[in-house]
């Protein structure tokens, strides 16, 4: 039987409207509404949805980076805690990093984060890997975003962890920086690993991944395998469009007959 | 594209560090590195330029004697030293929270963290690193300045340096605090509010007594358990009157510091564990 590695079950996160808000009066806004996702050890998941539609939200709840308003998370097998974070690579979108410290400083300061020691070797590997082992003593202030983005991957590999996290890895990538990042997840998964990333480009998730999941307007819309989702892995982008606007129009309309 | 299993190739990593060594590591590279963040901060080196024109001044000045001269050159330097610590304490302890929650940098960190209190006791330890080095650089200074102006050591220097140092610890876990819960413009006004409070409680709360309010004299009793006492860290009567401080004063001293830093770190701490990021 292949192990959970992730789970998320019925979980919602509302935030307070700011004032002056046209729906002050509903007082809330949910930005994810109970969401239920599994993820099984060795998949790539990919998490797809428009901006602003809560897949930051949902990774955040993963993460314990906020406490959901119900619903309940586990990580192989158990609520999140501490130790958790030692089985987990994670790279948030648009990573910022100390900018007075240098790309290989921050890797040391991953590691030590961790409670781990990484030799030489291992910090070599991940730099070479993502294409910075040049600008190891650079400081990360003279960075571009793509190569944060790149020391962010490296950051979430260092201890070689089972899962990865992964929010939007390709953005802000040139199309030579996506390619790297789509060849490095296959390589994770060759490895056995388990990948969970968030992105709006469906072609990403229709070459790489095994399992998808739609959420839009807080909710999970689609999850099932990318076969089922696009059969040949063609017109991945048509089919999420139109399950996007097919729950618009519906809510649409339900809008209608309510009032 | 090579598609070799490289990362299983690799060399293990020793996951074997148990919680104590993993947390105590934590702490100390997340102060180790807030230290190195500050040292390369280009304010920190015009915090430092800042003292230059004061110790040229000290310098030049014609009669060095021991006596009045010396005393006030010392309770000048220790005021300088004071207001440069002060200032270390607001723009590198602001310098810290907000901005990592702003710009987002705290995920690195409490995604591999094991508390948040960690967090903020190594930013504290980080802050409290640097402002020790200004400390012992310009104590050392200016000892060294009456030293070979007045050929005499002013061994009340340092004691007084280290009264400073604590108060101004104390007052960056208060920033610390203050910063894990409001904005940035809040927590330099409350910071300032509180330091001015701390240090005229005792008159306050004289005057609120004579004055016959009570509502007055009840808040600032309030505020006596809450708030540090900061005219505790008094020095101008020891370094004027060449008063020796008194160990047992010290150490009483340190551990009144040290409780109250935990207090308000813990505090901070909690805060920042509710806190959705």
């Amino acid at each position: 039987m292949t192990q959970t590695v992730l789970e998320l079950k019925n979980v919602s996160k509302s935030y307070s409207l700011a004032p002056g808000s046209s729906k002050e009066a509903q007082g809330r806004r949910a930005a994810i509404d109970n969401i239920s996702l599994t993820l099984s050890a060795g998949q790539i998941y990919g998490f797809a949805g428009l901006n602003g539609a809560g897949k930051t939200t949902s990774i955040k709840a993963a993460l314990g980076l906020i406490r959901p308003d119900c619903g309940s998370i586990e990580l192989f097998g158990e609520a999140i805690d501490a130790a958790a974070f030692n089985k987990i690579g994670f790279c948030p979108e648009k990573p910022v990093f100390y900018e007075t410290l240098t790309a290989n400083e921050i890797v040391d300061f991953s590691g030590k984060l961790l409670g781990i020691v990484a030799d030489d070797t291992r910090k070599k590997y991940i730099l070479e890997r993502v294409g910075l082992y040049e600008d190891r003593h650079k400081r990360v202030g003279a960075f571009s975003k793509g190569m944060q983005q790149r020391l962010g991957i490296a950051c979430a590999m260092l201890h070689d962890p089972a899962l990865y996290i992964l929010d939007e890895p390709a953005s802000g990538l040139d199309p030579l920086g996506r390619r790297l990042i789509k060849d490095i997840l296959k390589e994770l998964k060759q490895a056995g690993k388990t990948v969970f990333f968030s992105t709006h480009i469906i072609s990403d998730i229709t070459e790489i991944c095994d399992k998808i999941a739609i959420i839009h307007k807080g909710r999970i819309l689609f999850e099932g395998s990318v076969d089922e989702f696009c059969p040949e892995h063609k017109n991945g982008e048509e089919r999420f469009v139109r399950i996007v606007q097919d729950y618009d129009r519906k809510a649409l309309s339900a809008g209608a007959e309510e009032a | 594209m090579t598609a070799k299993p490289c990362l299983l190739e690799q060399k293990k990593l020793d996951m074997n560090m148990n919680y104590i060594e993993a947390r105590v590591s934590c702490i100390t590279s997340i102060a180790w590195y807030s230290f190195i963040e500050a040292l390369r901060n280009r304010l920190f080196l015009g915090v430092l330029l800042l003292a230059l024109p004061f110790t040229a001044a000290a310098w030049n000045i014609d009669v060095y004697q021991l006596g009045f001269q010396t005393k006030f050159i010392s309770d000048a330097g220790l005021t300088l030293i004071s207001t440069l610590g002060l200032l270390v304490v607001l723009f590198f302890s602001l310098d810290q929270i907000i901005p990592d929650i702003e710009r987002r940098t705290i995920y690195f960190i409490f995604t591999r963290v094991p508390s948040r209190h960690t967090y903020m006791l190594g930013r504290f330890l980080g802050i409290v690193a640097t402002l020790f080095c200004l400390h012992v650089f310009m104590s050392g200074l200016l000892m060294l300045i009456i030293r070979l102006r007045a050929d005499a050591w002013f061994t009340e220097i340092p004691i007084a340096g280290l009264i400073i140092f604590l108060k101004q610890s104390l007052l960056v876990s208060i920033v610390m605090l203050l910063a894990s819960c409001t904005s940035k413009i809040i927590t330099v006004s409350l910071s300032v509010l509180i330091y001015v409070i701390g240090h005229g409680l005792d008159i306050f709360r004289m005057l609120a007594e004579q004055s016959g309010n009570f509502v007055f004299a009840f808040l600032l009793d309030l505020a006596a358990i809450i708030l540090p006492d900061f005219s505790l860290y008094e020095t101008r009567i020891m370094i004027m009157h060449e008063i020796p401080a008194q160990t047992s004063a010290l150490l009483i001293l340190a551990f009144y510091t040290f409780s109250a830093i935990i207090f308000y770190l813990a505090i901070g701490g909690a805060v920042l564990k509710r806190r959705d990021l």
